[in-house]
């Protein structure tokens, strides 16, 4: 980690114009007039909403999009060509992402790194350099700091600008992280004394009290508890915490037809979908909304655990934000607890 | 493994053999960028055959690696791809990834005697398997095949039958679950054959696949008659899109049917969920 000097928050669209003459720059910008935030391309005299306001949408949507062709093809005759869609034309960078949300990343590595490694996943992570924004805590729903992740530099950043008065102290942690650092230096002036001990000071109001532990026994343990038929029995099964969730990655795969020639692509699906388990004759191994349910929660505080060692929630809250009935992952996990804790009672 | 793993290579299809009124079986070659390549595979294990247009599925490899060639797919009409593919000719082509997943372990299974069960389309996985073991008959023991279906012409590559019965130190015991005309075999159930034959484990492995409902009793038969967890294998073969562990559908605990599976031996089903 380098401090690189001091960043006037004013001088921020105008360097990431002039990098994105180099680059493709993706930043948190306004979506619609309602404050509301998400992350896409930044193109010369947009205003960028740094700052207090979470998007929407996670930073998965940068790496995995919401649909995405994977092919196209041709037919004639007999012959049917193939052609692998171009994931992305030009390098990229993210300024402005969130703690929570650069440490999902890691989780969805496990998936789409492993063998075999999912390339069109692969040549977007290592395509994108990624500017964290020190975070001071965005809301009351914020536990990250409850799951072990640092919101204000945090691991997978490649560059992290701390928010000091009128502007940030930049820091350069890997070596992607450098090469941007070369791009920033005519907006960068030396840093004061006083600005520098404001970002080795700069901590968050993440929640640290949050308990996603499962109890000892594995699933087995709680498989039966009462947590999923009450979880269930609230959950109206819109699977909008699946969507805004920073690891949830699940696919659907899709073909379509134009012409003599066509695309395959794929697209999020969610474990709450009645259709995600359906086979095409007409069995369903998970028919019960309380299966569905049990599913999501299990899969990130059980099985991915077992799988990789973590589990599979960065503690941004957008899912209880979303929820209709405002259900959080932590109050599921207490009252698995709880209720594994009151039947051996 | 394809470079791109999402990436289709061609199967152009050589031959099509109807096996049942709602199963074919297609021979297939492997082609890239126009040429035929070799595509070299375990017993076991399966591909994702697309109809492009209308959509990918996971369909089990019924021939055996023993005899390198075309590759074959028995492909049971079910929904809309499998539909497409019915409506297809000698000389179309459907896309291919694979081979994917794990296969029988064939290895650990050298020295065994082996009793096959298998019920309706569910003999197509151990179809290769069968074939490969008659291919190494010295490598193996005892083989009893234990196989069911409906009706006699609902019984799945019934052209195998005489050929399987004339291989040495093999029995095959065909059941149908009610009387036919025309039919000298045995009646009844796949796991009451299985509880009738009465085959004591020893050195033997049972390798089932069938209907669930069949599953559920057979390995249950099993355990009573006294056969190991371990020496207990089925292939799961449900649930599955992407094939290569990523879309997350057929995700049952801590395991992914497609890559962890879809063979699994019994004792690694108690340690999942029974959402199979």
């Amino acid at each position: 980690m380098t401090v690189i000097g001091y960043m006037k928050r004013s001088a921020l669209e105008g360097v990431l114009g002039d990098i994105s003459d180099k680059l493709e720059v993706i930043a948190p910008l306004p979506s619609g007039d309602k404050g509301a935030v998400e992350l896409r391309r930044f193109e010369k005299g947009a205003q960028v909403s740094i700052g207090p306001v979470k998007p929407m949408l996670p930073l998965k949507t940068i790496f995995l999009p919401p649909v995405e062709q994977i092919f196209r093809f041709s037919k004639s005759e007999n012959e049917t060509t193939v052609t692998a869609s171009t994931p992305i034309t030009r390098d990229r960078v993210v300024f402005g992402a969130l703690g929570c949300d650069i440490a999902a990343l890691a989780l969805i590595d496990e998936v789409f790194l492993r063998e075999p490694v999912d390339e069109a996943y692969r040549e977007r992570r290592t395509r994108t350099t990624i500017v964290a924004l020190a975070c001071e805590g965005q809301g009351p729903e914020c536990f990250c700091a409850s799951v072990g992740i640092d919101p204000v530099r945090p691991g997978g950043a490649d560059v992290v600008m701390i928010p000091v008065k009128d502007g940030f102290i930049v820091e350069t942690i890997t070596k992607k992280g450098e090469q941007l650092g070369t791009m920033l230096q005519g907006a960068l002036r030396d840093p004061t004394g006083p600005q520098k001990k404001t970002a080795r000071s700069f901590t968050s109001t993440s929640r640290s009290d949050v308990d996603l532990s499962a109890p000892a026994g594995g699933w087995s343990a709680v498989w039966e508890s009462e947590a999923w038929e009450d979880a269930s029995a609230r959950c109206i099964g819109c699977g909008i915490c699946t969507v805004v969730c920073p690891t949830c990655h699940c696919f659907d795969v899709h073909d379509e037809r134009h012409g003599n020639g066509g695309e395959r692509f794929r697209k999020w699906d969610s474990c709450m979908a009645v259709n995600f388990t359906m086979m095409a004759h007409g069995e369903n191994p998970r028919p019960q909304h309380r299966a569905r349910v049990r599913q999501r929660y299990m899969h990130k505080l059980v099985y991915f655990p077992e799988n990789h060692g973590a589990v599979a929630c960065v503690g941004c809250g957008r899912c209880a934000v979303a929820c209709p009935n405002r259900t959080g992952i932590g109050e599921v996990a207490d009252r698995m607890r709880e209720r594994e804790e009151d039947s051996n009672e | 493994m394809n470079e791109l793993m999402m990436i289709p290579l061609i199967a152009r299809i050589r031959s099509i053999r109807e096996v049942t009124f709602d199963t074919l079986m297609f021979e297939v070659a492997i082609e890239k960028d126009g040429k035929e390549v070799p595509f070299s595979y375990l017993p076991g294990q399966f591909a994702e055959l697309s109809v492009f247009g209308v959509g990918e599925s996971p369909i089990s490899i019924t021939s055996t690696c023993t005899r390198p060639g075309l590759v074959e797919f028995a492909v049971r009409e079910v929904g809309l791809v499998t539909e497409a593919m019915h409506n297809m000719r000698p000389g179309d082509n459907m896309g291919i990834r694979g081979p994917l997943g794990n296969g029988f372990p064939v290895d650990e299974m050298k020295g065994k005697d082996i009793l096959f069960i298998a019920g309706g389309i569910g003999l197509a996985p151990l179809r290769g398997l069968i074939n490969y073991v008659l291919d190494n008959r010295s490598d193996f023991g005892a083989v009893d095949i234990i196989y069911g279906a409906r009706a006699p012409n609902l019984l799945c590559f019934d052209w195998e039958f005489d050929t399987w019965k004339a291989a040495p130190d093999t029995r095959v015991h065909l059941t149908i679950d009610a009387p036919a005309a025309g039919w000298n075999g045995s009646v009844g159930f796949v796991p009451a054959i299985v509880k009738e034959l009465a085959l004591p484990p020893g050195n033997r492995l049972a390798v089932a696949c069938g209907p669930p409902i069949m599953i559920k009793y057979v390995l249950e038969d099993l355990a009573a008659a006294g056969y190991r967890d371990e020496d207990v294998i089925t292939t799961l073969e449900m649930k599955m899109k992407c094939g290569v562990g990523k879309c997350g559908r057929c995700n049952i605990g801590a395991k992914y049917i497609c890559v962890d599976g879809p063979v699994f031996r019994l004792s690694e089903l108690k340690t999942i969920p029974s959402e199979y």
